[in-house]
């Protein structure tokens, strides 16, 4: 009898690219087995998963499965198959069948992943936390957790699952990342460089962290220390357009505009489309008193987002100095319907 | 050899000033001719010099000549500096004082200090101090006990004229345009309050009675009217006789509603202030005010508080506390003005103040002062009242590019605080002085810029920055301009109406104004934080009120209120809108006392009238309550009039609760307007 070697999907299928970047997608397990045919096929299904040939592996799985209605790991393995296609309902599905068979922590943690790819959190965090209480280890389950609390502004929650998520994994360079930006949300600004930097330590790689930094000194007011810190992030990810959308706007706050504009239009060259830079853009001309660039910029803005608020609010500004009253005013009104409260202090002179 | 060196230093000294030239035949032995002529206008010139500054600007007719033939003549050059500085070009004074420093720097004991005052002009700042200090080290003792205070106020001033241009406020300014502005001189803008009227003086040809000032050679002062027609200022004309004479006359000071005009008169060099009222489209002859405000000595600006009642004013007369200070002083019961009172310490300094203006917020005044701090000359400043303390606010620099470093004088502001209008000689104009406007901007208003973070790890979907845009407090004027027309309810015609402002919670009138005979229009200024009540009256007609409640943060606001008079004819309705009750009570509020006092008036003045007084409510509430309520409430009305002796025989009381609606009862306005008391006139 052949000895085989399962390889055995865990949930980490259901980390994304970036997370891919952190720790391997698939990880090893040796497991004891009999020769039926089931085992073979399910095998076979794994063998495609990993050249990526999913409809193949559901075929394989769909097989073990009918020869062996009780073999768990093939409902689990046909669930994360499904899963990296998208279809989370029929993921989820497998996983219901995995879990009526073995109550497992992966299986949760997967479904927890499926409900959360369908948008359903309250389903996704309940599962996260029995996936806990099965394995109170798992590092995971509470990073995602804390995602999750995090997206639901409950920061001091999600600090909470991500401090559990570094004890058991001190080297979890995801986990420093997101409790400092948890942090930042909460005004913490210096603890949440710190968590930033020590992610950084775990992980030299991490382009958004470094970009993260930057922010955080920015909303320090220390623009030169942020401006190279969205360099270094730069420099690991050359299309990172969002880390010189926010050079660029760590210029502008540190009076370069002429390097503010550069990086503008770096982001805008990278993403044709970036309403925001277009928008930053014209905040660094109307500095420049270049007045009709920042309308343009804005104008462009508004074309790209149609109920972007502030760009309408920024050309009025810049419509002003150009003695455009009645536009500035236009402008002004259209960014109070957009929901811009600011705006309401200029319109008060129009008529 | 020690010899032998001192000859050399003298030779080498001798040969820093060997480029200056003197007028010597010497010197020009090639052209006699022109040397003569040279000398001749040099003569000229000197005897302009001798006279004064004034005459300053006539020598440079006859120096720039004789520059033209000696460019290389240290005294001339500084002369033509000097008299540069006293003209309307003053940076021209530069390249001049620059070479005769260079030719001779000991040509005169003054050079350095018109240079650094030059150079202060020019707002080349550092210079200007080094000029100053040099001039300083130059001094001798007595000179410079004489003199220390006046040169460390200049170098002060070069360092807030640093400051203040390094942070400049955010304005607009224009040329008012060829409607105004001419190639003759433009000055003295005063404005009505809601800028649909504008005066200045100007010094142009056709002023009235054809005579030149022979003085200057200009043509004598006379005052111009120009109106805001949609937004465009008509041709400005010449406002006419009696206004203008064939001596000096300029605009001083307008009423907010445009009806009074203040205007300085030349007597014998002893400035006075003339007082003009707008009859119809007729001004009075200017009448001399009285002897508390005009005196022996100048009076040079003054403006009248929005009330008619307060009057700010400019005088050396000795007792100031320095060159020219502001004065106030209040009209009495009788209608005389008071006794002159000195504005004090916090306003008046040991330098001059000129060009007074009180804003229609009855506040604030802008004036301009050579003290303070200022980046020279006069700057304007501003100053609140502050009716609690009882003091005056620290003055503040209006800041460039509004002050410069040459004289900024006669600032008034509209009354919604956003527009000011002055004079000023600057490139784009259309020659001389013109009048300019400036638009006040306020604090910058900041661009957001929005950004986005890879916050989390585990999401490439970047997350979006919540900016929130600083909200900024606009400095705003606190005032509410009220204007319209008032005419017969019948014709339509335009009506002399008189417009009585009364403080509600204080019970007493404010001020009181008259409609403009031919065309009916009045304008009052109600400074926040005060319950108004407006009444409208004129013999003949049944008196009209309106109330205004005038929180004391409200913004700036203009109202327009046509107001149509009613006959005193059987069936005329009014609403008393200064009647007021306790809450759902029928009980008066001290506040209704003016205007019930007025009903008791109309009632003693026709003593055949007889009145029905009416009580409504809105449709809040049940009908059988509403009637009741306003019963009674009519009924204590009634009780009031009797109480005043008016007999109960002239009076009915009707309670019609919310039968009679005259506005919607779905809006908070429109209830507001449908809960009313009306007096209704039953037989006359």
């Amino acid at each position: 009898m052949k000895k085989l070697t399962l390889l055995l999907l865990v949930g980490t299928l259901a980390l994304n690219q970036l997370s891919a970047q952190e720790e391997p997608v698939v990880q090893a397990k040796i497991l004891d087995d009999g020769s039926q045919d089931a085992e073979k096929y399910y095998n076979a299904g794994i063998e495609d998963f990993k050249i990526k040939n999913f409809q193949g592996a559901i075929i394989n799985f769909n097989q073990a499965i009918n020869l062996k209605p009780d073999f768990e790991r093939a409902y689990y393995n046909r669930g994360a198959t499904k899963y990296e296609m998208k279809d989370y309902n029929g993921a989820i599905g497998d996983f219901n069948q995995a879990l009526t068979l073995i109550e497992n922590a992966d299986s949760y943690f997967s479904r927890a992943q499926s409900k959360y790819a369908l948008g359903n959190k309250t389903g996704a965090t309940e599962d996260y936390s029995k996936t806990i209480t099965i394995k109170n280890d798992y590092a995971q389950a509470y990073y995602y957790r804390g995602g999750i609390k995090f997206e639901n502004a409950d920061y001091k929650g999600a600090i909470e699952d991500y401090t559990n998520a570094v004890k058991i994994k001190p080297d979890y360079a995801y986990a420093y990342n997101d409790r400092g930006s948890a942090k930042r949300q909460l005004e913490d600004i210096d603890g949440a460089i710190s968590d930033y930097n020590k992610a950084i330590i775990s992980n030299s790689e991490m382009a958004f962290t470094y970009n993260n930094i930057g922010s955080a000194k920015r909303k320090k007011g220390d623009f030169k220390g942020a401006i190279n810190d969205y360099t270094d992030a730069i420099k690991l990810q050359k299309n990172y357009y969002i880390a010189y959308n926010n050079r660029g706007s760590a210029k502008v706050e540190a009076g370069d505009y002429a390097g503010a504009i550069e990086d503008f239009t770096k982001a805008i060259e990278i993403k044709k489309d970036y309403a925001y830079a277009y928008n930053n853009r014209a905040s660094a001309k109307y500095k420049l008193k270049d007045y009709k660039g920042a309308i343009d910029d804005c104008t462009k803005a508004i074309q790209l987002i149609n109920d972007y608020g502030y760009a309408y609010l920024n050309r009025g500004i810049a419509k002003e100095m150009l003695r455009d009253t009645q536009g500035a005013c236009a402008d002004w009104k259209k960014a109070v319907e957009l929901g811009i409260e600011s705006a309401k202090n200029y319109t008060g002179d129009c008529k | 050899m020690k010899k032998a060196l001192f000859i050399l230093s003298l030779l080498f000294v001798a040969n820093s000033f060997a480029q200056n030239v003197e007028f010597t035949k010497e010197n020009f032995k090639d052209n006699k001719d022109g040397l003569k002529e040279a000398k001749k206008n040099l003569e000229e010139g000197d005897k302009l010099f001798a006279e004064g500054s004034v005459f300053y600007r006539q020598a440079l007719d006859f120096y720039l000549p004789a520059h033209k033939f000696n460019p290389n003549n240290a005294l001339l050059n500084y002369k033509i500096g000097k008299c540069y500085i006293y003209s309307s070009f003053k940076l021209k004074s530069i390249p001049f004082l620059e070479k005769a420093v260079q030719l001779n720097p000991n040509v005169d004991p003054q050079l350095r200090f018109i240079l650094g005052k030059a150079y202060h002009l020019d707002m080349q700042w550092d210079k200007a101090i080094q000029e100053y200090k040099q001039f300083q080290s130059t001094l001798s003792v007595k000179e410079f006990k004489d003199l220390i205070d006046e040169v460390n106020k200049k170098i002060q001033e070069c360092i807030t004229g640093k400051e203040l241009v390094k942070n400049p406020i955010r304005v607009f300014i224009d040329n008012v345009g060829p409607e105004i502005n001419s190639a003759y001189p433009e000055y003295g803008p005063i404005i009505s309050a809601d800028e649909s009227v504008i005066m200045f003086t100007s010094r142009r040809p056709g002023t009235t009675g054809g005579k030149m000032d022979e003085l200057l050679m200009e043509p004598f002062e006379d005052i111009y009217v120009s109106y805001n027609k949609n937004g465009k200022w008509t041709q400005a004309v010449n406002i006419g006789k009696p206004i203008n004479t064939e001596g000096h006359d300029a605009t001083m000071g307008l009423a907010p509603d445009g009806q009074k005009l203040l205007i300085y008169i030349d007597e014998k060099g002893n400035g006075n202030i003339f007082e003009c009222n707008l009859k119809g489209d007729i001004w009075s002859k200017p009448e001399r005010m009285n002897k508390n405000v005009n005196t022996d000595y100048h009076e040079s600006s003054a403006s009248l508080a929005s009330d008619g009642k307060r009057m700010f004013f400019v005088s050396n007369r000795p007792d100031g506390l320095g060159d020219r200070d502001i004065y106030m002083s209040t009209m009495d019961e009788k209608g005389k003005w008071g006794k002159a009172v000195n504005l004090g310490p916090t306003i008046n300094t040991q330098w001059g103040e000129e060009g007074i203006y009180i804003h229609p917020d009855g506040k604030t005044i802008y004036f301009s002062s050579q003290g303070h701090k200022t980046m020279g000359g006069y700057d304007i400043f501003k100053s609140v009242w502050d009716e609690t303390t009882k003091t005056w606010s620290t003055p503040e620099n209006l800041g460039y590019p509004v002050n410069t470093p040459d004289d900024d004088v006669f600032f008034v502001v509209s009354a919604s605080g956003k527009h000011g209008y002055y004079a000023s000689i600057n490139g784009n104009g259309y020659g001389e002085k013109d009048i300019y406007l400036v638009t006040f901007l306020g604090p910058e208003k900041p661009m957001v810029m929005n950004n986005e973070d890879n916050l989390l790890a585990s999401q490439t979907a970047p997350i979006k920055e919540t900016v929130i845009a600083p909200v900024m407090k606009i400095k705003e004027a606190q005032l509410t301009i009220l204007k319209g027309v008032i005419t017969d309810a019948l014709t339509k015609k335009p009506l002399e109406a008189t417009i009585e402002l009364i403080d509600n919670m204080k019970n007493e009138i404010v001020a009181s104004f008259t409609s403009n005979s031919s065309t009916g229009k009045y304008l009052v200024s109600l400074p926040a934080g005060r319950n108004y009540g407006i009444a409208v009256k004129k013999e003949g007609y049944l008196f009209h009120s309106e109330n205004f409640d005038i929180p004391a943060t409200a913004a700036f606001q203009e109202v327009t209120k046509d107001v149509e008079l009613k006959n005193v004819a059987v069936g005329s309705k009014i609403i008393l809108k200064n009647i007021f009750f306790d809450f759902d009570k029928a009980t008066l509020r001290p506040e209704s006392t003016n205007e019930l006092e007025r009903l008791t008036k109309l009632l003693q003045d026709v003593p055949s009238l007889k009145i029905e007084i009416g009580g409504h409510t809105d449709s809040k509430g049940a009908d059988d309550y509403n009637k009741k309520l306003s019963d009674n409430r009519a009924k204590a009305v009634v009780s009031y009039l009797i109480s005043k002796g008016i007999s109960a025989d002239r009076l009915t009381s009707a309670g019609y609760g919310e039968e009679q609606p005259i506005a919607t009862n779905d809006t908070d306005e429109g209830r507001q307007l449908n809960r009313r008391t009306e007096f209704k006139i039953l037989s006359k």
